[in-house]
């Protein structure tokens, strides 16, 4: 039985190929290993937990479904993120009616308790932070995606690469051209807090 | 918007993609060049305000309790593997067909819009390849439409219908 076999340094190969040789508990390792920083990623583009719970269990179903094709070519997380990122998409174009936004309001999410008091947080890093999550939810498809798997997510160039399928040129022609847009929109629409940015910047390198 | 090897080289930087070479060379480039110190400034401010937006998110942290549980409760009622794979080929074979349909379509339409002569050809295409009996005949053929056009008009207007060339 593969659960008893399971330890910690499992490669995901071998689990994925534990999971197409019927291994339900297989999955569960993938499922467990994974689903935080996919709950992370699908959080950018979700409105409440539930809404993102339901995301995160449709993309892990896909994942499921779709496992016999993985080649191993790529890394797993790398094709996990492109069908966690292809479902984010899919989902706002069918929310597109509505105005669904990058989470930006404090208490949507249930919080772990360690966050729920956040006494030190400046009022000014939280304005920053909103301002921030409103210009990445107004900026094209294409761009919110990369900037969110560059700075949210801090992936390589090349994981997404992988990700969004496209040349590694095409990553950092197209993560500039993102960054650029931000800026002009930030200076655009919330001109008064551009300073914090260098501030925090500067307090950031201390 | 253009994107320039200076664009590239300053981004990489500041994304910490380039070997310890390169960062160290470009470190040396920037001390002694502002505009460029100036730029890699802005980009890393922006950079830097991201990384507190990151910090400060109201987005969920971790799955919540249970997920996984959830999950496989779902995946119990899903087919067998090889059903899901069979599955998969039907998906694919009507992707397949559906393509051959879109396919046979634009055909169709290519060939219907050749018959009524929308593609029709009257000549070479182009009055450098015609040869001087395709020019004489096409001039011909535009007198002749000039003439028919102001026959019809003439008697009406009163005014004398241009002689037919030769």
């Amino acid at each position: 039985m593969f659960a008893l076999k399971q330890r910690p340094e499992t490669s995901d190969r071998d689990l994925i190929t534990a999971v197409l040789d019927g291994s339900e508990a297989a999955f569960g390792e993938l499922v467990d290993r994974y689903k935080d920083r996919v709950f992370r990623l699908l959080g950018r583009y979700c409105r409440d937990s539930v809404e993102c719970e339901d995301l995160a269990q449709e993309v892990f179903l896909k994942v499921f479904r779709k496992l016999h094709t993985f080649n191993f070519e790529s890394q797993f997380f790398t094709w996990l993120y492109r069908i966690a990122a292809n479902a984010a998409t899919d989902h706002l174009s069918r929310a597109s009616s509505r105005r669904l936004r990058l989470v930006e309001d404090t208490g949507v999410f249930e919080r772990g308790d360690e966050d729920q008091e956040n006494p030190a947080l400046p009022l000014e890093q939280q304005e920053l932070a909103a301002a921030i999550r409103e210009v990445v939810d107004s900026l094209p498809e294409k761009f919110r995606t990369i900037l969110v798997l560059r700075e949210f997510e801090g992936l390589s160039y090349t994981d997404i690469a992988e990700v969004l399928e496209i040349q590694l040129g095409t990553v950092e022609s197209r993560l500039f051209r993102a960054r650029k847009r931000f800026k002009d929109a930030m200076v655009r629409n919330h001109p008064e807090l551009l300073p914090l940015v260098g501030a925090i910047g500067k307090g950031d390198r201390r | 918007m253009s994107f320039s090897n200076d664009d590239q080289e300053l981004q990489r930087y500041v994304d910490g993609e380039l070997s310890e070479a390169d960062a160290a060379a470009f470190a040396a480039r920037m001390l002694a060049d502002n505009d460029l110190r100036q730029r890699v400034e802005a980009m890393e401010q922006i950079h830097l305000g991201f990384a507190s937006a990151r910090d400060h998110a109201s987005g969920p942290d971790r799955a919540p309790a249970g997920f996984t549980a959830s999950v496989m409760s779902e995946v119990r009622r899903l087919p067998g593997r090889e059903q899901l794979q069979q599955m998969d080929v039907g998906e694919g074979l009507v992707r397949l067909c559906r393509g051959l349909l879109l396919a046979a379509g634009i055909l169709i339409g290519l060939g219907l819009c050749w018959q009524s002569g929308l593609f029709r050809s009257t000549g070479s295409g182009s009055v450098e390849a015609a040869s001087p009996a395709e020019i004489e005949a096409e001039m011909k053929r535009l007198d002749d439409m000039a003439f028919k056009a102001s026959s019809a008009v003439s008697p009406a207007t009163g005014t004398e219908a241009p002689r037919r060339g030769k």
